[in-house]
């Protein structure tokens, strides 16, 4: 069956170079897929619905990467000798592949009010959240490892990233509690991010971004110093985007609690003003420090996301290529 | 239709309020939650730009509440014609107390005055009960509570007036705090009219300049009765007032360059323009006596003046004091009598120019003064004596026998105030002595002195040694004595002794006969018998003897218009007489002879009084006092206590007041404002419902409108 649906979207997918869905009506709409109560299931449907508009197999490229030989040295566990290797050379060399070849995909997703905000029936948590594990199960289908990390103002939830029997279950039961947070505060939990983290991988931040992001560049930087790559989901409601309301009212910081009187009429242009150029600062940012960074509004098809996921890691797969030739070059 | 409170009404102008919420478009009903507020500002509310006020029905009813509860605030009250009578207002027992002072006679004051008077009597009711009182320094009826109770109200109100006209203004000081206390005497014991009511609210009207000069110490322990209230008309001089007043003699002589001068200071009042004036001397008929001097006064100051009697040998009246606006208080009265000639007659037969004699001494000790020229006669001892009244001849001097009828007009002289001095030069002269003094003198012989003898102990408190009882004057010890005759002493029962030899023989002996008396020396002054002529004690002892008989009647300064004068010092002692008074104006008050005092001093001036064929004349002089003419506060009479009703102009709008209570009557007999507050229920009522009903649809059609 998935096979079936694999070459079926394979030739779909043929139709359409530019690597995007085949059509619109093809994908899956968000608010039928947030109607389904498991997030375990909600993920594995919107991976399939994924795996159908790709051109290529993500297996290739992901798991099988190249590892390299070390020199066996006194402490390393014997079990880990290419035995092969030994009777080829008669030396003893080391095989690092797992840790080196799997993924170690975090997670990092804003759980502070501010994602509690919907205009449609599902909230931008709602979206976040199942994007999250579509990620994970996408990802573990893929046998990489991954993780979670939830945060408001700094992080409240660590799941260190791992491939491993129940690790999913763990994950999706992570996601489902609701967001209780106050303030949006980016760059705390990036650097608690950066210290837990000490293995190279992919950092995905899923967050609505609405917080001041002065901070934003050097926690980024800081994250893609250590070697991560990093991308960035910015969720979005479209009433956010586009704040279209009608009548004046008293308007309530979900975060703060704080009110004041707007009449949308007159605050739309300036507010639509400042946002963007809120959106353009965070653009800006990713773009120097190359990082990925995507923006999507709850009313977007969710499987979308992983094209992303998959886009980002392509780049940075090919970029990682070049650096690890590079580092081999200069060792050898 | 009126309104008690008018001034409410412009609560209604609160209308405004709602006009303006409902243009405000407020329509943020609730509130919307949104994500973020970093990219927001406030917007300020704002009118709709239509001016389209929402909600019509709303509004109407809310500016419906608020006219009615400024309507209901207002008081409103149907006018009805009501028979609420000026007549059937509360009885009063009003006292009218007119100032009659002299003060009062600055200026168009008194008018004033009585077009007060009149004022007051013009706003008392018909059924009050009125009297009219006039004080100075006594209270006097013009109109009684008995009086006014036979008079129908219109007569009442005639007569009131016709007698308030016919007062004038007396010469008197004021005395506030006795005419008060009177008042609410007279007020108070008035037993009330209608007993089965409360009692009549009782208020005295004053009608006064309210002088700072008018005494007010009466009320100092007088407690003011609470319901008693004190309705002040006051009325005020358009110019300020100097006055003049005479200053009693200061311990030295009041003479200058020689002639006599009298102290007087001038006053000038704070708020006064002038301040040069001129003192003038005037004689009995008016008219200006030399030249005047200037006095130069300052506002608000007083000056003593030291002003000179004028030369020549005239009669003065008063001194007076020119350019002052209000001319009541500018004269000062004198008696200015004329120069007193006085005789001492000298029974002995020594010659005039015989220093050893007594008689060259006593021609040399009497020196004229201002007042008086003292003129020794001598007269032989066997003629008969003639002898004057006292008070041209206030000493006769024997010192010689004297034969029995000489004895009687001499005993006569001394039964109307005349003084007998008898020096017993000789024991021979003793047998007269005893006959003049009734006294069994004894047998009187030379007494036998070794070498001399002083006076050892004299009575100081004596009128003859009185001058000398001072310490520095009291040294008798250099007056020898070389001779005296010694008297017997039990017969000195009824005679006082005046002074001793340092032996205990009488020296000076006193005996009262009548209303004069005789002194009897049992020692000369002439160097023969002792060095009393020679010495300095002398003069003040003979000068003490003239003046025993004629004591100061009066002192001019002292009386005041008003003060009663004590007739007992210028009556005869001879069978009582009528006694003549004209006054200043040209009057004569005729004094039945049991009359012991003269209290018909109603103006100031020259009074003389004629007792049989002897005239005195005293001054009454206006009270000092009465020239401090400002205005006294208020807030001293309610010092002392005095309930002043406040502010004459709440007086003055009786009538408006008494609409007032009409009003007031009149609305609380209707109390609409009880039916209007019910309609404001009723309407806020409906209003509370047609809002929830609004506020109801518009929710729901929200909701209709998010689904």
């Amino acid at each position: 069956m998935m096979r079936l649906a694999k070459r079926r979207n394979q030739s779909d997918a043929t139709a359409h170079p530019s690597g995007r869905l085949a059509g619109q009506e093809a994908a899956i709409d968000p608010q039928a897929l947030m109607r389904i109560k498991s997030l375990q299931m909600r993920a594995r449907l919107a991976m399939e619905g994924f795996i159908k508009g790709i051109h290529r197999s993500p297996y290739h490229g992901f798991s099988v990467e190249f590892s390299e030989y070390r020199q066996y040295t006194p402490g390393d566990d014997p079990r880990y000798l290419d035995w092969r290797l030994f009777a080829r050379s008669d030396r003893y060399y080391v095989k690092r592949f797992e840790d080196e070849t799997n993924l170690r995909c975090t997670i990092v997703l804003d759980t502070s009010r501010s994602m509690g905000y919907r205009s449609e029936e599902h909230s931008k948590y709602e979206y976040a959240r199942t994007a999250a594990a579509t990620l994970a199960y996408f990802l573990t289908t893929q046998r990489d490892a991954v993780g979670l990390a939830t945060f408001e103002d700094r992080i409240t939830e660590y799941l260190p990233p791992r491939h491993r029997p129940g690790q999913l279950r763990r994950l999706t039961s992570m996601l489902s509690h609701e967001p209780t947070g106050r303030a949006t505060d980016l760059a705390a939990p990036l650097e608690e991010i950066a210290a837990v983290v000490k293995k190279r991988g992919m950092i995905v931040v899923i967050s609505d971004l609405l917080a001041p992001i002065e901070t934003l560049k050097s926690r980024f930087g800081y994250l893609r110093s250590r070697g991560h790559d990093v991308l960035v989901l910015r969720v979005l409601d479209p009433e956010e985007v586009n704040f279209e309301f009608g009548s004046p009212a008293m308007f309530l910081d979900q975060e703060s609690g704080k009110q004041i009187y707007v009449d949308p009429s007159a605050a739309r242009s300036e507010y639509l003003r400042r946002f963007q150029a809120h959106a353009e600062l965070i653009a800006k940012s990713c773009s120097e420090l190359g990082v990925e960074y995507s923006t999507m509004t709850t009313a977007r098809p969710l499987e979308l996301v992983l094209f992303d996921l998959v886009r980002a890691r392509g780049r940075s797969g090919a970029l990682r290529g070049r650096r690890s030739a590079l580092h081999r070059g200069g060792r050898s | 239709m009126s309104f008690l409170t008018p001034l409410y009404l412009l609560g209604a102008l609160t209308i405004a309020g709602p006009v303006i919420f409902h243009l405000i478009r407020r329509t943020p009903r609730g509130e919307v939650p949104f994500s973020t507020l970093m990219f927001l500002s406030p917007t300020p509310p704002r009118l709709t730009r239509r001016s389209r006020i929402s909600d019509w029905l709303l509004l109407l009813l809310r500016v419906a509440a608020l006219c009615l509860l400024a309507f209901a605030f207002a008081r409103p009250f149907l006018r009805e014609t009501v028979a609420l009578d000026s007549a059937d207002g509360e009885a009063r027992r009003v006292l009218v107390l007119i100032d009659v002072s002299a003060s009062l006679r600055r200026g168009d004051l008194w008018s004033q005055s009585q077009n007060l008077a009149e004022a007051a009597l013009r706003e008392t009711r018909p059924n009050d009960d009125v009297a009219v009182y006039a004080f100075d320094r006594s209270v006097r009826p013009v109109l009684t509570y008995a009086e006014s109770a036979t008079l129908e109200p219109a007569r009442r109100s005639a007569i009131a007036n016709s007698r308030v006209a016919e007062l004038a203004p007396t010469w008197a000081a004021t005395d506030f705090g006795t005419a008060l206390v009177e008042a609410v005497g007279i007020i108070e014991d008035l037993p009330d009219s209608t007993a089965e009511t409360t009692r009549m609210p009782r208020r005295i009207v004053l009608v006064s300049d309210l002088q700072e000069g008018a005494a007010l110490k009466s009320l100092g322990s007088f407690e003011w009765p609470s319901d008693v209230e004190l309705e002040l008309k006051t009325v005020e001089a358009a110019r300020a007032n100097a006055g003049l007043r005479r200053l009693a003699d200061a311990s030295e002589p009041a003479v200058e360059d020689g002639r006599p001068a009298l102290r007087v200071q001038v006053t000038n009042e704070v708020d006064a323009t002038a301040e040069r004036f001129t003192l003038e001397w005037k004689d009995a008929s008016d008219t200006t006596v030399g030249k005047g001097i200037d006095a130069y006064v300052p506002a608000g100051q007083s000056r003593v003046f030291r002003v000179k009697k004028p030369e020549g040998d005239v009669v003065l009246r008063s001194l007076e004091l020119r350019g002052d606006a209000h001319p009541f208080d500018n004269a000062v009265f004198i008696a200015d009598q004329p120069k007193a000639e006085l005789s001492v007659l000298y029974v002995g037969d020594d010659p005039a120019d015989d220093p050893n004699g007594p008689l060259y001494y006593l021609e040399r000790v009497f020196q004229d003064t201002a007042e008086r020229a003292v003129r020794v006669v001598r007269h032989s001892p066997q003629d008969a004596i003639q002898v004057g009244s006292p008070q041209a001849m206030p000493l006769i001097v024997v010192a010689a026998t004297v034969p029995v009828q000489s004895i009687e007009a001499l005993r006569e002289f001394m039964i109307t105030g005349g003084t007998v001095l008898c020096v017993l030069t000789a024991p021979e002269l003793a047998a007269s002595a005893a006959q003049l003094t009734e006294l069994s003198l004894g047998n009187v012989e030379e007494a036998a002195v070794d070498r001399d003898v002083m006076l050892g102990e004299i009575a100081f408190r004596h009128p003859l040694f009185s001058q000398l009882a001072a310490a520095q004057y009291n040294d008798f010890t250099k007056i020898r004595f070389w001779k005296y005759r010694r008297i017997d002493r039990p017969g000195m029962d009824d005679a006082r002794m005046i002074a001793r030899f340092e032996n205990g023989d009488p020296a000076i002996v006193e005996r009262l006969v009548g209303k004069g008396r005789a002194i009897l020396f049992t020692s000369g002054w002439s160097p023969a018998d002792s060095q009393l002529a020679r010495s300095s004690k002398f003069v003040p002892l003979m000068m003490s003897l003239l003046s025993l008989s004629d004591p100061q009647a009066f002192e001019a300064s002292d009386l005041h218009v008003g003060d009663a004068v004590s007739l007992s010092s210028i009556m005869p002692s001879s069978a009582p007489t009528e006694i003549f008074v004209g006054t200043p104006s040209g009057g004569q008050v005729r004094l039945p002879a049991d009359a012991t005092s003269f209290d018909a001093t109603a103006e100031p001036g020259l009074y003389a009084a004629r007792i049989g064929d002897e005239r005195r004349s005293f001054v009454v002089n206006l009270d000092p006092a009465e020239s401090r003419t400002l205005p006294l506060p208020v807030e001293t009479l309610e010092q002392y206590g005095v309930k002043v009703a406040r502010g004459p102009a709440v007086a003055r709008n009786e009538t408006e007041t008494k609409r007032q209570l009409l009003n007031a009557e009149l609305e609380g007999r209707q109390k609409l404002w009880r039916w209007i507050v019910l309609a404001t229920i009723g309407v806020l009522l409906m209003e509370t419902w047609l809002a929830g009903r609004l506020a109801r649809t518009r929710r729901s059609s929200e909701e209709v409108l998010l689904t």
